[in-house]
């Protein structure tokens, strides 16, 4: 068992829309040894409201890193976006003795100072952190049949001079992960590229454009199903895909999973304790696949 | 003169300030600077000029030494590292010592560098003036030495531009020494098929120019050799030359070739981009100079078929070692050229990893007739020749993450191997994608014409990325035509990369071994970009073709034969002149005669001090380079550096710091990086805060702590002393490091008697660096204000008795 | 055949003052050193699939102060995914410069309508989607701890701070 403790950040979707995204990750961070704090009175990270005003992302992403600096605790995301806003913001703060100051300011209106203690880290970082001896001790069913594409995001990596991911033309982070669990991973063209969910506000046509891609390559690839680590990510591949199979006359029946789902199935833990049937396109040929090995 | 008698002598110093046209006088009121000038004492005669350097400027200069009986000239104006030498002329010429005139930069530290502060830049100006007439008042007169010049001369660099410079100096009737670190001289321009905009063959309007630099008598080509070392100054160097064992007797080698034809192990050719392989024992190349073979031991297996067929000629020996030479030279000329960037790194365009995508220079090999594939651009997946060719320009070139400069001959480049490809192969489809078709010369941009008549396609766009379809090998390229204003895709079978122009890998060791500086962009760094682009600030050694900046072939042929003749203004003499700014010993005074010492021994860098036991130590002024490391390691302060002396600094210290020196940062910059450097900030008009008041001294290991502690005393806010980076580019080799020595224990010392730590400053600033030293100057008084006069006026007061109790120990405290 | 065109005044008349407005603002100064390479286009994954995006189209639009096209319309697709700014030669942070033409397209007075939704959602609820009690409800059923709730008159004061409402107005 590892002894972590963090503050957990859900952000918006999350808690209402991808629940299994958090059943699976508190399953699967109990049984590893990371001791999950809810922040009960966190807000929405300010992304969507970035192009409105700055200032006001900024204020709302300060909000936050205050509320976890009072439990003396480290943040750990779910969500790129998420991920994104609050490292930024808070290495901003960090950073800018002025904008430091003028954030301060503001604060101090609803009684919080901004003091620079913590850190933000997504899961997946922070799984890649552990020494990976230590995480190979709890995969006791190593997913060797299958063959997994991940599907990493944007935020979490860019822009490179915010974010810690190593390799920002090429990172390797969820492919390490994915390998970690017994499953092979593969490469398919434009697996880096954004999913679009931002555009679903006002043409929800790009995200299918874009999903479509990424679902045609990762078949093509070889791919049994497809694993991502951002809430908003794995509703365009998943919500959305039977409509850009509709759209585009196309097949791929490629199940998406959050990453804490798949770790969980190397850790032994049951697809329903993991919340498999929140799943839109169903992982039963998946399922089965495991069951037979 | 003695000392006794300019003591005695009254003086009478004139000023001479100049507008410079705005430059100065834009900026700075030369009312006030004239008026204040005169109150200075011993000042008998004060005038302006608009352009001092001019003739109208410099016959005022001699009149007004004439008429008023001028024994001290000062003139105002820009950098003595522009006209100190001009000047010292000009008071010649009028009878004075050249040695007895000092100049006040209030261009470059002053006028430039603080435009927009006209007030507080007068009044810097004015203190400037007083520093240059404390400091003039102290001069000696000086005479130069005359040493004389070794008549030859040595080029580092074989390629086009080191192939002119050498035949030119041989042509004139010197000798000449050619050191090529290759098997070959030759350089690029060998390696490529047809030239533009002529498309003369390469090699066929080389290779005679390389037979005639074998044919010459004057010219020695020292071919696959190494530079080791290089001592010595103008007219004097003395260079160790390693020459490295081709394993093949020079003088028996034949050149015959039946050793390489006989050898039965193959290996990739370097010299092909390891597109065609040689033998283990063989040429690079057909046209070698000089022709002689190589055994590459790496590779030989020793099955000695070589050495059966060579026979009687015995021109293989297996145990031949390097062998160093020591060659004089007086001057020497470094042409060493260029690199290519081999884009390993950037996994966008997918080189090393697509086999179909190939840089420029493996095209010249390609379809050069002579090359790996006899003349056919063919693709490495399958020797097919490729239907659609894309050439993608400004590889790692004006990109700010990789090399932020133009190469500046890949656009002509690329529309030459393109024209030279359809002409092959007229079928192919070739697409050129660019940002910008930069043909400015003679016969360019009809080239670029005579591209688009053969039906060359030219898109605007630069490619975001590379896709590889690994059935066919053929590569999809993403880009935005930008002219459209569409994202585009274009499938081609060959992709070619038109890579940046880099310095050499060794660039960086040649620029310590001769003590020449590097620009930002990693190419040597010439004296002045527009008017001396080929001497460099060491006298004697020359610039010549790529290794300056990059440049084609006319420019660099040109370069070549501009450097032999800069070289010839030294060696067509029998004697030169060498600035007399050396140390001198005060044989009284010398600590070696009562115990052992021998510290300015140690200190000297080369070696010009010699110290016998109970003896006097003694200068030996030919090898005296001037740093004055040894003054500021004395001991006992009984070596003296001529033009520098400690009283002379002393005194510039004390104009500097006689009014509110709490608010002024007192600088000791080094001549050739950090005074450069603060020069250039000038010059590139960065601008900073007016606090710092500038003592130019040759090296920073002149810096004596006893200056810093006598700044203190007197109550300056912030000491700053800027040297050469380490570990390699002090121009005395060794002194930046003896002065981080020296200050560091100092820092340590007033620490702990509660200095605030900003207060003592060292920065390493090079010649190219001006943004940083202007950086460094709003940082020094951002913290000064951090700090608050108050503060730095208590440190100092705690400060005060302590030090003048040392300087006293010393006798050095001043009497007021 | 019908020969698809539009009819109107269509030459632009540059406003050389539009473009101190962006290099004031923090994040904007890069935005000088485009030299219209094209490469943030041709990476940019909206600018693939829409006719209308192209984001080193719409730098120069603001360079040239051509406001209304650069930032009244299709600036609004841009995603945030920050490709274009990690690939730039010459350090331009688009993204940052795109949000930012948002930014001062909402001072002017053009927010779309699920910019204004957002904002008032958050200010309701705290976040960006209106929350249905059948979700909170699923929760209890999955055994999952309370969802977050933020204290609403925190996210009024910062609203004020702002002064968002006269922005979403």
């Amino acid at each position: 068992m590892v002894n972590m403790r963090y503050a957990l950040y859900l952000g918006c979707l999350i808690p209402f829309r991808e629940m299994n995204y958090e059943i699976s990750t508190r399953r699967v961070a109990k049984d590893i040894g990371i001791e999950i704090c809810d922040m009960g009175d966190a807000n929405c990270c300010g992304l969507p409201i970035d192009s409105v005003n700055h200032e006001m992302m900024t204020l709302l992403a300060a909000r936050n890193l205050c509320l976890a600096e009072n439990m003396e605790l480290d943040i750990m995301t779910l969500c790129n976006g998420c991920t994104g806003v609050l490292m930024k913001v808070n290495k901003k703060l960090k950073a800018d003795r002025e904008l430091r100051k003028k954030v301060n300011h503001q604060l101090s209106s609803i009684g919080m100072e901004f003091q620079g203690k913590i850190k933000v880290k997504h899961f997946a970082q922070i799984l890649a952190d552990i020494d990976v001896d230590i995480l190979k001790k709890f995969i006791i069913k190593p997913l060797h049949s299958l063959t997994i594409a991940g599907y990493i995001g944007c935020h979490i990596f860019r822009p490179s001079e915010f974010m810690e991911v190593k390799n920002p033309e090429n990172p390797s982070l969820l492919d390490d992960l994915i390998k970690l669990t017994g499953a092979k991973s593969v490469r398919y063209v434009d697996e880096y590229q954004c999913c679009g969910f931002v555009e679903g506000a006002i043409e929800p046509q790009i995200p299918l454009f874009l999903a479509r891609e990424k679902l045609r390559n990762a078949k093509k690839a070889g791919a049994d199903a497809m694993v991502t680590i951002c809430p908003s990510c794995h509703q365009v591949l998943d919500s959305n895909q039977r409509r850009a199979e509709r759209k585009f006359s196309e097949i791929y029946d490629l199940p998406i999973l959050h990453y804490p789902q798949l770790l969980g199935l190397a850790m032994g833990i049951s697809h329903e304790e993991l919340g498999f049937n929140e799943l839109r396109v169903k992982p039963a040929k998946l399922l089965e696949n495991l069951m037979e090995v | 003169m003695t000392e006794v008698e300019s003591a005695l002598e009254k003086l009478r110093i004139g000023v001479f300030i100049c507008h410079c046209g705005l430059n100065i006088a834009g900026v700075l009121d030369i009312a006030k600077l004239m008026d204040f000038s005169k109150t200075l004492p011993d000042v008998v005669y004060v005038k302006e000029n608009r352009y001092t350097c001019a003739d109208p400027g410099q016959k005022e200069i001699r009149a007004g030494i004439s008429e008023h009986n001028l024994n001290r000239v000062v003139v105002a104006a820009c950098s003595p590292r522009m006209h100190e030498p001009t000047f010292r002329k000009t008071v010649e010429d009028a009878g004075m010592n050249p040695f007895l005139f000092e100049m006040a930069n209030i261009r470059e530290m002053c006028s430039w560098a603080h435009s927009s502060q006209p007030e507080s830049a007068t009044e810097k100006g004015k203190e400037i003036i007083k520093m240059a007439v404390a400091k003039v008042r102290l001069l000696k007169s000086l005479t130069r030495f005359k040493v004389p010049v070794t008549n030859k001369a040595m080029v580092i660099g074989g390629g086009i531009a080191g192939i002119n410079a050498a035949l030119d100096l041989a042509n004139m009737g010197f000798k000449v020494y050619l050191v090529e670190k290759d098997e070959s001289i030759g350089g690029h321009m060998a390696q490529l098929d047809k030239t533009f905009p002529t498309l003369d063959c390469s090699i066929c309007i080389e290779g005679p120019k390389m037979v005639e630099v074998s044919r010459n008598p004057n010219i020695e080509i020292i071919s696959f050799a190494n530079v080791l070392k290089v001592d010595g100054f103008i007219g004097n160097f003395k260079v160790r030359v390693r020459k490295n064992p081709r394993y093949v007797i020079a003088e028996n080698c034949t050149g015959c070739g039946e050793c390489a034809d006989a050898c039965p192990v193959e290996y990739p050719n370097r010299w092909e981009l390891r597109l065609g392989t040689r033998r283990a024992i063989s040429v690079p190349f057909p046209q070698v100079v000089p022709l002689i073979y190589t055994l590459n031991k790496d590779h030989c297996i020793e099955c000695y078929k070589c050495v059966d067929v060579c026979g009687a000629r015995s021109a293989i020996d297996f145990e031949q070692k390097p062998e160093e030479v020591e060659l004089e030279v007086g001057t020497i000329t470094v042409a060493t050229g260029f690199d290519i960037y081999y884009p390993f790194d950037d996994t966008r365009y997918g080189y090393g990893q697509y086999t179909n995508v190939v840089t420029a220079l493996e095209v010249e090999r390609l379809v050069n007739a002579a090359g790996p594939t006899g003349g056919h651009v063919v693709r490495a997946s399958d020797g097919k020749v490729p239907q659609t060719i894309a050439f993608i320009q400004c590889v790692g070139s004006r990109d700010i993450n990789k090399f932020e400069y133009c190469t500046g001959f890949c656009c002509m480049y690329s529309i030459k191997e393109a024209i030279l490809i359809k002409e092959h192969e007229p079928e192919t489809d070739i697409y050129i994608l660019y940002m910008d078709m930069r043909t400015p010369f003679k016969g360019f941009e009809e080239f670029y014409r005579r591209a688009r008549d053969l039906g060359i396609t030219f898109i605007r766009g630069r490619p975001s990325e590379i896709l590889e379809n690994k059935d066919d090998g053929n590569l999809i390229i993403r880009t935005e035509d930008t002219i459209l204003g569409e994202p585009i895709e274009i499938e081609a079978e060959m992709v070619v990369l038109s890579t940046a122009g880099v310095p050499n890998d060794d660039t960086g060791e040649l620029a310590s071994i001769l003590h020449i500086t590097r620009g930002t962009d990693g190419f040597f760094m010439e004296s002045h970009p527009k008017l001396k682009p080929i001497d460099t600030p060491v006298d004697g050694i020359f610039l010549a073709g790529a290794c300056q900046g990059l440049k084609d072939i006319p420019y660099s042929v040109s370069q070549g034969s501009g450097s032999a003749g800069r070289a010839a203004t030294i060696l067509s003499k029998d004697q030169v002149e060498i600035e007399p700014i050396i140390a001198v010993v005060d044989p009284e005074k010398c600590r070696n005669t009562r115990m052992k010492c021998g510290i300015c021994v140690q200190a000297c860098p080369y070696s010009a001090i010699s110290a016998p036991e109970g003896e006097p130590a003694v200068v030996n002024p030919a090898m005296c380079h001037g740093c004055g490391t040894c003054v500021a390691e004395c001991p006992v302060d009984t070596i003296t550096q001529m033009h520098f002396t400690d009283e002379q600094i002393f005194s510039q210290i004390r104009a500097a710091l006689e009014e509110n020196p709490e608010s002024k940062i007192l600088g000791f910059l080094c001549n050739w990086c950090c005074y450069a450097g603060a020069d250039l900030a000038g010059t590139s008009r960065f601008e900073y805060p007016t606090h710092i008041r500038v003592i130019r001294v040759m090296c920073s290991g002149r810096v004596d702590r006893d200056f810093v502690l006598e700044a203190l005393r007197l109550g300056a806010g912030m000491v700053f002393i800027g040297a050469c980076h380490l570990p390699n580019d002090c121009h005395y080799i060794s002194g930046n490091f003896k002065m981080k020595k020296r200050m560091e224990t100092l820092h340590g010392m007033l620490t702990k008697l509660g200095v605030s730590q900003e207060r003592l400053r060292v920065s390493y600033v090079s010649a190219a660096e001006g943004l940083i030293f202007a950086n460094t100057m709003k940082e020094m008084s951002r913290q000064m204000d951090d700090l608050g006069l108050e503060k730095i006026k208590i440190e100092n007061a705690k400060l005060r008795p302590i030090i003048e109790r040392m300087l006293a120990r010393k006798g050095l405290l001043q009497k007021t | 055949m019908e020969i698809q065109r539009t009819v109107k005044e269509m030459y632009y008349r540059v406003d050389p003052k539009f473009k101190y407005k962006i290099l004031k603002a923090p994040g904007g100064e890069t935005f000088k050193f485009c030299y219209q390479c094209g490469t943030c286009t041709a990476t940019c994954p909206v600018a693939r699939f829409t006719d209308i995006f192209r984001p080193n189209k719409i730098i120069h639009l603001a360079k040239l102060g051509i406001r209304n096209v650069a930032y009244s319309n299709a600036v609004w697709l841009c995603v945030n995914c920050y490709a274009c700014t990690e690939r730039c030669p010459q350090g331009v942070k688009v993204a940052d410069v795109m949000r930012l033409l948002k930014n001062l397209a909402v001072e002017d007075g053009y927010i779309p309508e699920f910019s204004k939704e957002f904002m008032k959602n958050i200010l309701n609820t705290g976040f960006v989607y209106s929350i249905p009690a059948s979700r909170i409800a699923k929760r209890v059923a999955l055994d999952l701890p309370p969802p977050p709730q933020p204290k609403l008159a925190d996210l009024k004061k910062l609203g004020e701070m702002v002064k968002i409402s006269e922005l979403i107005e």
